[in-house]
């Protein structure tokens, strides 16, 4: 139950990646820089109490969860790593969004009339921004 | 302010305490805004049903958190959050202060009711700070 796996640089930028990704997939960006920028100096100790109340219960959904959340807390408890999950989640929000233009054909015109613009979703189509 | 002369190794600008009071004052101008023109405007008012007023005060007050904390983010370069927390807890003590000063029987309920409020507004205002400052920088990069 207990692994004492060493962390290398790989995994590091392989689970602020995956990280990274999955927040921009969803357009949570802003909302993450927002609470990491401010929850940085908590960083350790939210990856103890991760570690300590969450991990338990992820051999439930498989042995790679386990494996993934333990290199996911074990990433995290460093500031410098949240820093470095920041940075990139500022240059994939400078891409824009995700899905922005697959499967259109170059030169798109969208239903807002703007070229390759973003098409809002759900309540955000009413926000004029 | 010149911004022009300041180096590019300068510590992240945060607001000081000049911001947050000037931020409070703000969110709770709004509020007495608000208040008073209840009482000014009674005559309209009361054509109102009080339950659709009592409904609207909650929205007029995170609106006055929002707008507050959108002056006083765009002071600060990192940590919006807690600038946000910050001043809802400076607006709210000022508001509390206020109401022990104005107010005869200062009313628990309205505390309650300014202090989420107000979190609401401050952090909702914080969080559409970053927003608009990740758009420009996509408006700029692309």
């Amino acid at each position: 139950m207990f692994r004492d796996e060493e962390i290398t640089a790989e995994d590091e930028n392989r689970v602020i990646e995956w990280t990274a990704r999955e927040f921009h997939k969803y357009g949570l960006e802003a909302a993450a820089i927002l609470f990491l920028e401010s929850g940085k100096p908590l960083a350790f100790m939210g990856s103890q109490i991760g570690s300590v109340f969450v991990m338990p219960f992820l051999p439930f959904f498989g042995d790679s969860a386990y494996t993934k959340g333990d290199k996911f807390f074990k990433v995290f408890q460093k500031g410098s790593n949240l820093e470095r999950l920041i940075k990139r989640l500022e240059e994939l929000s400078d891409k824009g969004p995700e899905n922005d233009n697959k499967g259109k054909p170059e030169g798109t015109v969208d239903k807002s009339g703007e070229k390759g613009g973003e098409e809002k979703k759900g309540w955000r189509r009413y926000l004029p921004f | 302010m010149d911004q022009g002369n300041v180096p590019e190794t300068s510590k992240p600008k945060q607001p000081n305490i000049n911001d947050y009071v000037a931020g409070a004052m703000l969110a709770n101008g709004v509020v007495w805004i608000w208040m008073q023109a209840l009482s000014v405007f009674r005559e309209y008012t009361s054509q109102v049903p009080p339950t659709l007023l009592a409904d609207i005060s909650p929205v007029i007050y995170i609106l006055g958190g929002y707008c507050a904390s959108m002056q006083v983010c765009k002071r600060a370069d990192q940590k919006h959050l807690i600038v946000g927390v910050k001043l809802a807890a400076a607006s709210w003590v000022m508001g509390v202060f206020i109401m022990f000063t104005l107010a005869p029987e200062p009313d628990a309920r309205l505390m309650v009711a300014l202090l989420v409020c107000f979190a609401a507004g401050c952090v909702l205002g914080g969080y559409m700070t970053v927003r608009a400052r990740l758009n420009r920088r996509r408006r700029v990069s692309s």
